[in-house]
């Protein structure tokens, strides 16, 4: 085995005898364009709703509450997948969401929400996670749809446009401090404190 | 170098003299390196990358706060 490696090492640390520095320069250089191909196929089958509806646990869960919503069906067809709001669109913050599902593999192989009793128990810590997420990038994905300069207060209700001129005008709130609940239902806020 | 010499030097023997058995090993170090390696090092880059800011969030807050 040493022997082996060793001999290896050698063909790999001398010049190549058989294969001319153009072919290997090409090859790598082709190989590296279909690797970084494949590598965002990948990533971008990870985003998909068939993906993220794999499981039960999505499928019967938060997926089934979507459909109801404005943001499944709706008058124009326009519509918001699961990655849309859960997946940042940003490379390098996709990246380590992506890593982040790791968990969720790990709540997966173990169960921690597969039934739909533990999922109701455990949505209120999940639903937290997503708000805070939310509150601390400015609701940054709604507002990859939703443009603030494009609202048209006199098309809103009184109700939202009084909200929308004032506290989100001066960005003293964001979109998720109201919004909840609206693409999936409530946790249970029977606990909630009134701010 | 016979297998003799090898077992008294300790050295691997130098296959350079022997062209087939060298273009085997030109070939296989190839194969290996382009289709095993680099991919498997460049997941683990990116993969790593993804965690490293994993991590900090978990100290620094979701990114933004």
């Amino acid at each position: 085995m040493r022997d082996l490696l060793k001999r290896y090492w050698r063909t790999l640390s001398t010049p190549s005898k058989f294969y001319s520095l153009g072919f290997l320069v090409v090859s790598g250089f082709i190989g590296g364009i279909l690797f970084w191909g494949g590598f965002n196929t990948a990533m971008e089958l990870t985003n998909t709703e068939q993906f993220c509806t794999g499981c039960h646990e999505m499928r019967e869960n938060v997926y089934r509450e979507l459909q109801p919503t404005i943001h499944f069906t709706n008058r124009s067809g326009v519509r918001a997948k699961c990655s849309d709001c859960h997946v940042p669109k940003d490379w390098t913050h996709k990246i380590a969401r992506k890593m982040q599902a790791s968990k969720e593999v790990w709540g997966k192989i173990f169960g921690s929400i597969d039934t739909r009793d533990k999922f109701l128990e455990k949505r209120i810590e999940l639903a937290q996670r997503e708000w805070a997420r939310l509150k601390a990038n400015d609701s940054l994905e709604c507002r990859n749809c939703h443009d603030f300069r494009s609202m048209d207060f006199t098309r809103q209700s009184k109700r939202a446009s009084d909200a929308h001129s004032t506290a989100l005008d001066q960005r003293t709130k964001t979109c998720i401090d109201c919004h909840k609940g609206i693409a999936h239902r409530l946790p249970d806020m029977t606990h909630a404190e009134l701010k | 170098m016979n297998e003799a010499e090898v077992v008294a030097t300790g050295r691997a023997p130098d296959v350079s003299a022997n062209p087939s058995l060298r273009r085997t090993e030109e070939f296989r170090t190839w194969f290996f390196l382009t289709f095993v390696m680099a991919p498997v090092l460049a997941v683990l880059t990116v993969s790593g990358f993804g965690f490293v800011i994993w991590m900090y969030q978990l100290f620094a807050g979701p990114p933004g706060s």
